[in-house]
């Protein structure tokens, strides 16, 4: 999938959990992208945001690496 | 089964719990309180004549055949009026009954022409079937005086007729378009002998009537008549079965002459609509026979080559080859199948056990995903259940109802017509909706409140209304302390009691007065019985979960569920979407609502498969679109949906189907996505399915086969012949050992089976051990998972926004009389009242740009435009706009996005940043006639 689709679709997800606390907020981020992206979506996303951290919400950054 | 005639008690049932005994020709009968004498005397088998008396309709006393005498009461009072008292006596045959009922039968007669064999409805009319009744032998008035024979015959209308000669003025169908309908389009006109049925206008097609068909079922005469009956004479046979359009679920008596289907009736006892239809379920089913039907597989290599005709062997095979084909380059989660909502659970539950254990992957989504997927996320996340709370009749103990971004007058219209019946009984209403729909005033209907918000807004009023109710003291205290998980209640009411969720707040977003939001919220709190029912104008958002989700959140708050005239209730636009979310159709889900990767389901899925199916989630429909653009998603088979019409931003969903090697359509028609097939395996329509729907209130319907299969297959058996091409043998001798198979599989559907369906007509699930019969109100004494979950609900305003070049913004919806993408309404005589898309734009944003009424203008996004007519209407605010999806010609979704729900991918339909400008030149297809149009 494009990178551009897989980061709106996780910095959603991290803006309408934004109102938890951060370790909360990560938690959550961290469940849903487990429940609803296929491995692929998460591996191809992970490298990115490796390669680019400062290119998405650091609650997305700390879902990835929990 | 032969010709089903449902038996007609003259009134409706009394609801009393108190009943009473009458001695009704000596016999002793016990009815409930308020029952008619007439009722009371059916029910004991006795049927006292009568002709302007019907069971669906209040009684009315005017037509003076059903006359008794009572001991103790002074004349012949009409038994369809008068109410069994205790002890009451009535006799129903007398000599002086005899005469009076033979003395007005002459009287109808001397004014009605005496062509009975000649007449359609020779063999089905109450005057015919009264005057044997009566013993009417001969007619002393002659016909030479002032009469009705020469009223003309009303044949604007493309589905019935009425014939004025044969009127015989009982009024049932006026008092059915009031009662049953709630359009009260006819009324009597004039007086005495005068008096005659009108539609109000020059002509029935003309009028205000929607054709329900309800007057022509109330109908006891020729009057008003189907004109297939015209054409084609009675039919004499029924199977019962259910309407494959709206997520109503109507169930209906097809009635034929040997396999030809002459009607569809309404059926009495189907538990969602009790004898109602509209002008889909009971008219538009000529489609199913339609010359474009396709009926034999086709195949070709590639887009741009012609179709060629193919057996299924070689079909089968060729798709088997070429799926198995890109798999070998691709890796196995490079194809996957999107399952139909118009296709029965057994076809769904094949197509979704094919791609988990026949291509091995879990890369099976459904066309909720682009309405109802956030339905199913959050009413699991708060209730525990992915489904609504309520049967439809509880709307009818509601007191207060809140219709939230949904049109059910035009959608839903059999549910309709129930809540206005309620609406016009006095339940208070509050619609939240930027448009101003029916509901909002229509003739005896008026919402008390009309909060008509900018699209996008949905949150931030609804959040607004929680925080009256939590800064007001209207939370049922009891009801969250008892029923509710208090961790989460606590951090709701700390959230909703902020600032940022007040009127105030929500009125700066949403342009809806923050007294008005107020009012509503005290309206909806003070209940006693508060009800919820939405549509896609709450799913189809950037936060289409988080408002199901704090709805949810309201009516738990404020104790509106459990009960009957409560609840959180989504309106589904296709009969089976919530069939098909249930039978396992969305990629992270197994039938059941239970996650991929919980072993222990799994695990039993495997033993009974044969498989071992993957522990993580497959690709959603825009995933797999999107992945196609970029070359890792190459193969998909598509079971009765036509996504390059219905999907946003249609350019990007036809580079995604071109992108693919191999795209394999099952359907009936080659519709806008075969144009990218290159496999073509021709469906069935409902009226040759053998199966189950499941509609909106969970009610799980038979669907019976009416005719022979015109493919020579079943749906469910091509895809297992599919799977079996594929090195997956999968078999079944009947859709009935699927439906075992599901029941084995999923515990909510575990008492489920065709013999169960057959015997007791329908039941809501959860249908198990615990509950045999089914489940009509969900959480009674408890929520599915235990304490309701409140969830925190923060508005997030959607990334679409008008801008300087495009300003306005963009809603989409559907209408009466056309279906989805139209494949099946476009394809009937309901083009006579939509034959094109239209955009609506108010007088003043029309006015600004030039626009006139009935011109054409281009409509266009960021993403692409179309060309349409304007239709000019204060239904739409300045600012909004609004249009239908029913025409591949205008294709409106070639100018939505790809913004969608945050936690489901479900489309944002509703907000569509747009400009309307003035167009000089009609489109090419703008040419054809709509006779051409309609395709």
């Amino acid at each position: 999938m494009r990178i551009e689709t897989l980061t709106r679709m996780a910095q959603e997800i991290a803006v309408n959990n934004g109102v938890f606390p951060e370790d909360e907020a990560t938690r959550r981020v961290a469940d849903h992208l487990r429940s609803f992206w296929t491995p692929a979506m998460r591996r191809d996303f992970t490298a990115y945001v490796t390669e680019h951290p400062d290119a998405v919400d650091p609650v997305v950054r700390a879902a990835l690496e929990s | 089964m032969t010709l089903l005639h449902e038996p007609d008690f003259g009134t409706p049932a009394s609801r009393s719990a108190e009943s009473v005994e009458v001695l009704i020709d000596g016999v002793a009968v016990q009815v409930p309180a308020g029952t008619s004498v007439m009722r009371a005397a059916a029910e004991a088998g006795m049927t006292v004549p009568k002709l302007c008396a019907t069971d669906s309709l209040q009684p009315f006393g005017s037509c003076r055949l059903c006359l008794v005498e009572i001991d103790g009461k002074k004349g012949t009072p009409a038994s369809c009026t008068t109410p069994c008292e205790p002890g009451m006596s009535v006799r129903t045959q007398t000599p002086r009954l005899e005469k009076l009922r033979r003395g007005v039968m002459e009287l109808y007669i001397s004014d009605h022409p005496l062509d009975c064999l000649t007449c359609p409805a020779n063999g089905d009319c109450e005057l015919q079937d009264m005057a044997g009744v009566v013993g009417l032998r001969d007619v002393r008035f002659g016909s030479d005086g002032a009469n009705h024979l020469d009223e003309p015959t009303d044949a604007s209308n493309p589905y019935f007729s009425f014939d004025g000669s044969k009127c015989i003025v009982c009024s049932r169908c006026v008092r059915a378009c009031d009662e049953v309908q709630g359009t009260l389009a006819l009324t009597i006109e004039g007086r005495g002998f005068d008096s005659k049925v009108s539609p109000g206008g020059r002509d029935f097609l003309s009028s205000e009537c929607v054709s329900c068909g309800a007057c022509v079922q109330a109908c006891p005469t020729s009057t008003l008549e189907e004109k297939s009956v015209i054409d084609l004479g009675m039919p004499t046979r029924t199977v019962l079965t259910t309407c494959a359009y709206c997520g109503v679920g109507c169930s209906f008596k097809a009635e034929l002459r040997g396999d030809e289907l002459v009607r569809m009736v309404p059926e009495k006892a189907g538990g969602a609509n009790e004898g109602h239809s509209c002008v889909k379920g009971r008219f538009a089913w000529g489609y199913a026979t339609h010359a474009d039907r396709v009926t034999v597989p086709m195949v070709r290599e590639s887009i741009d080559d012609p179709w060629r005709e193919a057996s299924w062997e070689e079909a089968l095979t060729y798709a088997a080859e070429r799926l198995r084909d890109v798999q070998a380059r691709h890796g196995v989660d490079s194809i996957g199948g999107i399952t139909s909502s118009r296709c029965t659970n057994e076809e769904v539950f094949v197509v979704q056990k094919m791609v988990r254990a026949a291509f091995g992957t879990n890369n099976v989504d459904t066309c909720a995903r682009v309405c109802h997927s956030p339905t199913g996320y959050g009413l699991k996340q708060t209730f525990g259940t992915s489904a609504g709370t309520q049967d439809f009749k509880s709307v009818a103990e509601s007191d207060v109802i809140m219709v939230i971004g949904a049109n059910p007058t035009d959608a839903h219209p059999v549910f309709g017509s129930r809540m206005k019946r309620r609406l016009r009984e006095g339940a208070h209403l509050i619609v939240v909706d930027p448009r101003k729909t029916d509901l909002v005033r229509s003739p005896h209907i008026e919402a008390d409140y009309h909060l008509p918000l900018q699209p996008g807004t949905n949150v931030a009023v609804i959040n607004a209304m929680g925080h009256v109710v939590a800064t007001e003291g209207l939370i049922d205290r009891e009801f969250v302390s008892e029923r509710c998980d208090p961790v989460s209640f606590a951090a709701w009411e700390e959230f909703i009691r902020g600032e940022e969720n007040s009127p105030e707040a929500a009125e700066r977003s949403s342009g809806v007065p923050a007294g008005e939001i107020r009012a509503a919220a005290r309206l909806y709190a003070a209940g006693p019985n508060s009800a919820i029912y939405y549509g896609l104008g709450v799913t189809e958002h950037s936060q289409g979960s988080t408002m199901v989700m704090a709805m949810a959140n309201l009516a738990m708050a404020t104790g509106n569920i459990g009960r009957d005239g409560v609840g959180v209730n989504p309106l589904r636009g296709q009969n089976n979407v919530q069939g098909s979310c249930d039978m396992g159709s969305f990629p992270h889900e197994l039938p059941g609502y239970r996650h991929v990767s919980d072993d222990v389901v799994r695990e039993q899925f495997e033993a009974l498969w044969g498989v071992t199916i993957q522990q993580e989630p497959g690709l959603r429909i825009p995933n797999m679109l999107d992945a196609a653009v970029t070359g890792e998603f190459r193969a998909l088979f598509i079971q009765g949906e036509d996504i390059a019409q219905s999907d946003p931003n249609t350019r990007h969903v036809e580079a995604a189907l071109s992108a693919m090697d191999l795209v394999i359509v099952q359907d009936l028609f080659l519709n806008e996505t075969a144009r990218f097939a290159h496999v073509f395996l021709p469906g069935t329509s409902f009226l040759e399915k053998d199966g189950t729907f499941t509609n909106a209130e969970r009610r799980i319907n038979r669907v019976r086969p009416v005719m022979s299969s015109r493919t020579g297959k079943a749906e469910w058996e091509v895809v297992c012949d599919l799977a079996t091409a594929l090195g997956y043998p999968m078999h079944y001798d009947s859709a009935s050992q699927i439906m075992d198979e599901i029941a084995e599989l999923t515990p909510t559907f575990a008492g489920v089976s065709f013999d169960l369906l057959d015997q007791v007509g329908s039941v809501q699930w959860p249908c198990n051990a615990d509950h045999p019969l089914g489940t009509p109100i969900m959480h009674v004494d408890g929520f599915v998972r235990g304490m309701g979950a409140f969830q925190v609900t923060p508005f997030v305003p959607t990334e679409e926004r008008s801008t300087r070049r495009f300003p306005l913004l963009l809603t989409t919806g559907r209408i009466l009389s056309q279906y989805n993408v139209g494949a099946q309404t476009r394809r009937t005589a309901n083009v006579t009242w939509h034959d094109e898309d239209v955009i609506d734009i108010h007088e003043s944003d029309a006015e600004m740009r030039g626009i006139t009424d009935g011109s054409w203008v281009t409509l266009a996004s960021r993403v692409g435009s179309t060309v349409m007519r304007a239709r000019i209407t204060d239904r739409v605010p300045p600012g909004v706009v609004y249009t239908t999806f029913h025409y591949p010609e205008s294709g409106a979704n070639v100018v939505t996005t790809e913004y969608s729900d945050w936690a489901t991918n479900c489309p944002e339909y509703k907000v569509t940043a747009v400009e309307v400008s003035p167009t000089l030149a009609a489109p090419d297809w703008a040419s054809s006639s709509p006779a051409a149009v309609m395709r």
